[in-house]
């Protein structure tokens, strides 16, 4: 009744149906097409835009609104927890810092890590996932059972184990997030891999006309690539708050450096004092992020998702 | 179908070795090494001496081989998880007290998450692309986009120390049923709770209706003249109950470690709250047990998804990335 | 987690007993005895991350804890001698089981007088009681987290003996009377003969039998061996053989395993004290946040709050205005730690930086520029001490005579800047190097090489927020002089580990809290600075402190030259030391309509005593 173990499929994405949507139209055309339905989502493209400015906000602001981030004994000597001013903006937070530049400095932090963790997790799991798909027999078995392994530690324990053996720094933050995030990843990607390999081989897959690489070229790679450039997507924004958790467990990143995570945790202590500057910019700024990235990934995946549209 | 389910236990029982394998390495690789523990147990008190004598009490000078092999046969032979570090419990006791602390929390959102969300996701589906979708729509991804630990900070804020004064936090206690006694504190926890998992499931759920309602039958059916009411019901939501069903089955494990911000946020001794306490002392035996709890109920809920996704319908495949 | 350690007594010898002691004396004999029935319930916060799991008091260091100790188990077994009421940190010879130790035999013998106070059960407090530990203690020394190798008791008694209720126990040397008192003496806990059993209804001999004999020592271990596996079952707490063992005000009722409990007065404790509300419910809480929402709420009578999240600055004498939410149901309360703050220098010759942290005059700009008042004022809203030698902020005057109050090195980074400038540093690219290698007075000093740059590594605990603050206003400093510090932090149990292994991994080493003189409460450099010691994780090695260690020991010297020659040899490098509350965690909470005659100071010691509480 069963004949292929179908974890990976539970966790990949819905996969095209070749038979199913022939058409002639030229693979430029298709992907032209998907540009479209992109650009005509207005929601989308107002969340790229909103995201270019966060970006420009994070790395361009600070070249314009100058403040102390990093020197600890020079915040000493500014009022903590001062409310805004014209010389601060937004206030101050509870270790003198000017809070508009904070949310820049943490801002950085935040998108840099959750990017590089990102990439990472989807880089490790398209190759995971390529080499077990591909391989396939034993090797693929046993890297499935182990991603299985791994699947079934409870994420968050893993990473706090990991984070309180290890020594604390940036790169280490990125490293840990990316080596524990790509593990669904790497099962989607196998699940394509499967699925090229079996047309690779398929006789099938000539019968209907054409080279297994002109197949495989039209309708797996821009499936494939649609499975990674969505999950890169959402990836970005699972990395960001996964960073931000941590932040909250107090294993964020090492002061004076800080990331919003962080700075929500430490604003949620001065909320019982009406220090509102401290956490509603912060939290607005950062759920904005996380909904205007999780779009874009919904859009993306919904431009690639012929089918739906062709009711 | 019975040597199916006997492979995959057969390949579970292997990934449960690997889990144990990862798990019961990874303190050798602290700074500490396999001593790391009695530092985080001794604090201070902590000298080449007491350590010293903590490792002995422990057995940590043997290879690492007969350690593992030992572990493997307590755990297998004698059903014991083994002690505590730091707390003078078992780690049976320990499971014995939270899992049902936390299951109550994780059970009752479910129920809730599942009474709302999926009737939400078959109405957002039915009337997708309208306002009621999209308010519904970006509700959700607003909740995806606020971390566990702000929603639950928000919570307090407005309807604790606001109207209309909930209580902070759960009665103390280790009564497990204190959830029935005293159900006016578990409101905002639970309440959470339910709402991160909505934020999270719902579009699995509109997709999974979605899923159904784009299938050939289904699109005959209406051709042939089926209500549309009708047509959901019967078709769709039968349809899209099996991947459903699926999904919970797949994040109910995770929602007992899951839980750990909501019970930090609430005060709430759970089993979330006490991994991670065990995990920043190194108390290994702890971690080794809940995360050997949680691995068997994961792999469990895996094969019950696997074997229920091919009852239901073996064509059905699930949307959803993450 | 900031970790802290637990700490007990203070001690004054009767014949010395300081001015503090003696009006606490007076206080507490005169209040005693509230006759009325005890009524209300008194709920109290247990330190966040750690509570009681161990109920016999013969404890190691595993479970010898703030949470085990002194919010538990001394509220059931009273130690022989205690220490710290109120605000004071002093022995309180009305709350002790036995008279103060007499002295005698040029200090080679301490005689003991118990007072016949009665357990639970009905039977006296008598010498054998207390040969019942100190038996024990012979038997299984490493057992107990006071065990300290060659010094003290047991490794020192040349024989022990009593009978009526007088002990008697012989020194193999002089000991400094305090010395002993509070390093020793002190950790002696009289145990009651219902626990000399190996099996329910098996007595042993290990009360009765005589002091290091063969078979006294058998049956002892193998009486541990019963009550330690007792112990390691929560569900003992409450049985009859436990509570037959109450010499203290309170008896335990119900006992979870989250750690919360509740205490009922014990209406057979003989001391001048007895309960004043029915009940004592001290509770667990998960997290800070957690904790500060129950004050919010009004749920809990004692409890504490994080400095930061105070608006307004206090001094530890006159606190200042309270936490907005809770200001006008609670008020504040701190005290003097009994700790030294430090963070400790690696001066094994692994470490590749130990040539210049030799260097006295490199230790000496390092202490120079750190703004311990200006950290203690911003950090810790002024609720702090500036920590100049190794002696606690506020040691009583019985022990600390001829110490200097005098900072040698106060903050002035342009001097520092100065000292490293006049032995030969030059700035580079914003890193200080070495032009003038050599071991004159304007050289650099031995080991350091032209061109060397000073650039040293800091590692510290990540767990507290104010300890980041904290650190990273001191590497600020640092790197405006020219030192360049690369600063990494990790968690405590990372931190202590990394450090504590002879190793040259570190340089600089900070796990947050420094030492409290605990179990050992004389606050002696023997642990610390002495070589071989069990906490001298640097391998600090200086002559005059050694002598000066040598002599508070087991000489008669107090302990202000020692400290003195600390202060300014810098074997550690002080931080500033933040006050104690009621659960070590950050400022006490005391709602404002419970009472005491003895106020709510929170204990240097961190002793709670229920008790003198009422409504």
């Amino acid at each position: 009744m069963i004949n292929e173990p179908p974890p990976s499929e539970l966790h990949s994405l819905v996969t095209e149906n070749l038979a199913s949507t022939e058409r002639s139209d030229e693979v430029v055309a298709m992907w032209r097409q998907r540009t479209r339905i992109f650009v005509h989502n207005k929601l989308a493209v107002t969340s790229v835009l909103f995201l270019i400015v966060v970006v420009l906000f994070c790395y361009v602001g600070p070249l314009l609104y100058h403040t102390n981030q990093t020197n600890q004994a020079t915040a000493l000597n500014v009022a903590f927890n001062a409310a805004p001013s014209l010389k601060h903006w937004l206030g101050t937070d509870s270790s003198g810092y000017d809070e508009l530049g904070r949310i820049m400095f943490g801002g950085e932090y935040s998108l840099s890590l959750g990017m590089l963790a990102g990439l990472i997790t989807i880089v490790v799991g398209t190759i995971y996932g390529m080499v077990s798909g591909f391989l396939g027999g034993i090797v693929d078995t046993l890297m499935m059972r182990l991603l299985d392994a791994f699947l079934s530690i409870p994420l968050l324990f893993l990473l706090i184990t990991l984070i309180s053996v290890f020594q604390r720094s940036t790169v280490f933050l990125i490293a840990i997030i990316g080596a524990t995030g790509w593990f669904a990843n790497g099962r989607i990607i196998r699940g394509d891999a499967l699925l090229i390999k079996k047309l690779e081989y398929s006789e099938a897959a000539t019968a209907m006309g054409g080279t297994k690489w002109h197949i495989i070229w039209r309708h797996v790679f821009p499936n494939s690539m649609s499975n990674i450039v969505t999950v890169a997507t959402f990836s970005v924004a699972d990395a960001i708050l996964f960073l931000s958790t941590l932040g909250f467990l107090g294993l964020g990143i090492q002061a004076p450096q800080t990331d919003w995570g962080t700075m929500m945790q430490a604003g949620s202590v001065q909320q019982s004092n009406g220090f509102w500057w401290e956490i509603y910019p912060t939290a607005l700024m950062f759920v904005l992020v996380i909904v205007a990235i999780t779009y874009v990934g919904e859009a993306l995946r919904d431009a690639f998702e012929v089918r739906l549209l062709e009711r | 179908m019975f040597s199916y389910i006997l492979r995959r236990l057969g390949q579970s029982f292997i990934v449960l070795l690997l889990v144990m394998l990862i798990t019961f390495s990874l303190p050798y690789f602290e700074v500490g090494g396999i001593l790391a523990p009695a530092y985080a147990v001794l604090g201070t008190h902590a000298n080449p001496h007491t350590v010293h004598l903590w490792g002995v009490q422990h057995g940590m000078f043997r290879p690492y081989f007969v350690r593992f092999w030992e572990y493997i046969d307590q755990v297998f032979i004698h059903f014991n998880l083994g002690h505590s570090y730091k707390q003078n419990l078992s780690v049976w006791a320990i499971i014995s007290i939270y899992v049902p602390r936390t299951l109550w929390l994780a059970l009752s959102s479910l129920v809730l998450t599942v009474l709302i969300a999926l009737p939400l996701g078959i109405y957002q589906a039915s009337k997708r692309n309208t306002t009621v979708d999209y308010v519904a729509t970006g509700t959700a991804f607003v909740l995806y986009g606020i971390p566990a630990f702000l929603l639950g900070i928000l919570m307090l804020q407005f309807f604790s120390f606001g109207w209309p004064h909930l209580p902070t936090s759960p009665p103390n206690g280790v009564a497990p049923w204190a959830m029935f006694t005293d159900p006016l504190g578990f409101i905002l926890p639970v309440l959470t709770l339910t709402l991160l998992s909505i934020a999270f499931l719902s579009r699995f759920m509109r997709s999974a209706v979605l899923e159904v309602l784009v299938q050939d039958y289904v699109r005959s059916a209406i051709a042939k003249g089926c209500s549309r009411p009708r047509m959901l019901i019967h078709h769709a939501f039968r349809n899209a109950l099996g991947p459903i069903v699926i999904i919970l089955g797949l994040y109910f494990p995770g929602l007992l470690g899951g839980a750990v911000v909501i019970e930090a946020v609430f005060n709430y001794s759970g089993l979330g709250v006490q991994v991670v306490n065990a995990a920043t002392i190194s108390d290994v035996p702890t971690v080794l047990g809940v995360t050997l709890l949680v691995a068997i109920l994961t792999l469990l809920g895996n094969l019950m998804a696997d074997v229920a996704l091919g009852i239901v319908n073996p064509r059905i495949r699930i949307q959803g990335s993450r | 987690m900031q970790f802290k350690h637990r700490v007990r007594g203070l001690l004054t010898i009767a014949s010395a007993a300081a001015a503090i002691s003696l009006s606490l004396i007076g206080l507490s004999a005169g209040g005693a005895g509230a006759v009325s029935k005890p009524t209300g319930t008194i709920t109290f916060a247990e330190q966040i991350g750690t509570t009681p799991t161990y109920i016999f008091p013969y404890m190691t260091c595993a479970t010898f804890s703030v949470a085990d100790i002194d919010g538990f188990d001394q509220q059931l077994y009273r130690p022989l001698y205690y220490f710290g009421l109120g605000a004071s940190a002093a022995v309180q010879p009305t709350l002790s089981l036995a008279h103060m130790p007499v002295m005698s035999n040029h200090n080679k013998t301490s005689t003991i007088n118990l007072k016949g106070w009665k357990f639970a059960d009905g039977q006296t407090i008598d010498a054998e009681s207390l040969m019942f530990f100190l038996n024990m203690y012979r038997a299984v020394p490493t057992d107990y987290c006071g065990f300290n190798g060659k010094y003290g008791i047991p490794n020192m008694v040349k024989s022990a003996s009593g009978s009526g209720n007088t002990v008697t126990i012989n020194y193999t040397t002089s000991v400094n009377p305090y010395w002993i008192l509070y390093n020793y003496l002190a950790e002696l806990t009289p145990m009651p003969n219902s626990w000399d059993i190996t099996a329910p209804g098996k007595p042993s001999t290990c009360a009765s039998g005589a002091y290091d004999a063969k078979s006294t020592n058998a049956a002892c271990a193998a009486v541990y061996k019963y009550l330690n596996k007792q112990s390691s079952n929560t569900s003992t707490f409450t049985d009859t053989m436990w509570q037959s063992g109450d010499s203290g005000p309170w008896k335990l009722t119900a006992f979870d395993n989250l750690g919360n409990l509740t205490l009922v007065p014990n209406t057979k404790y003989s001391g001048p004290q007895k309960a004043q509300v029915a009940q004592v419910k001290e509770e667990a809480f998960a997290s800070t946040t957690a904790e500060q929402n129950a004050l919010r709420a009004g749920t809990l009578d004692i409890g504490y709050v994080d400095n930061t999240v105070l608006t307004a600055n206090g001094t530890p004498s006159k606190p200042g205005a309270n936490w907005g939410p809770i200001a006008n149901k609670y008020t504040i309360k701190v005290a003097s730690p009994w700790s030294v703050d430090y963070s400790a220098y690696n001066f094994n010759k692994l470490n590749p930086q130990a040539p210049l942290l030799n260097q006295l005059y490199i230790r000496q700009a390092l202490q120079d520029s750190i703004n311990q008042p200006g950290i203690i004022k911003k950090v810790f809203k002024g609720y702090g001490f500036v920590q100049i030698n190794p002696l606690p902020p506020v040691t009583p005057a019985s022990i600390d005579s001829g110490v200097s109050n005098v900072n040698p090195y106060p903050y002035n980074p342009s001097k520092a800047s100065s000292l490293l400038k006049d032995h030969g540093w030059k700035m580079s690219g914003g890193t200080l190097e070495c032009a003038s290698p050599g071991t004159g007075a304007t050289n650099c000093g031995t080991g350091i090489t032209r061109g060397e740059k000073l650039d040293l590594s800091f590692l510290y605990d990540s767990g507290a927020p104010v300890t980041a603050l904290q650190v990273d206003a001191e590497v600020s400093e640092w790197k405006s002089i020219g030192v360049s510090m690369k600063v990494s932090s990790a968690p405590f149990n990372t931190v202590i580990s990394e450090c504590s292994a002879n190793s040259g991994k570190w340089s600089i080493c900070y796990w947050g809290a420094g030492w409290i003189y605990s179990p050992e409460y004389y606050p002696s450099g023997e642990t610390l600075f002495t070589p071989g010691a069990s906490f001298n994780i640097g391998n600090f090695n200086n002559a005059q402190i050694n002598a000066a260690t040598n002599q508070t020991d087991f000489g008669t010297a107090s302990l202000g030259n020692f400290a003195n020659i600390a202060a300014n040899v810098l074997p550690d490098m002080y931080q500033p030391n933040t006050t104690n509350d009621f659960v070590a965690g950050g400022i006490g909470e005391v709602i404002n309509t419970l009472k005491s005659k003895i106020g709510f100071s929170p204990n240097p010691l961190q002793t709670f005593t229920p008790e003198y509480y009422h409504w």
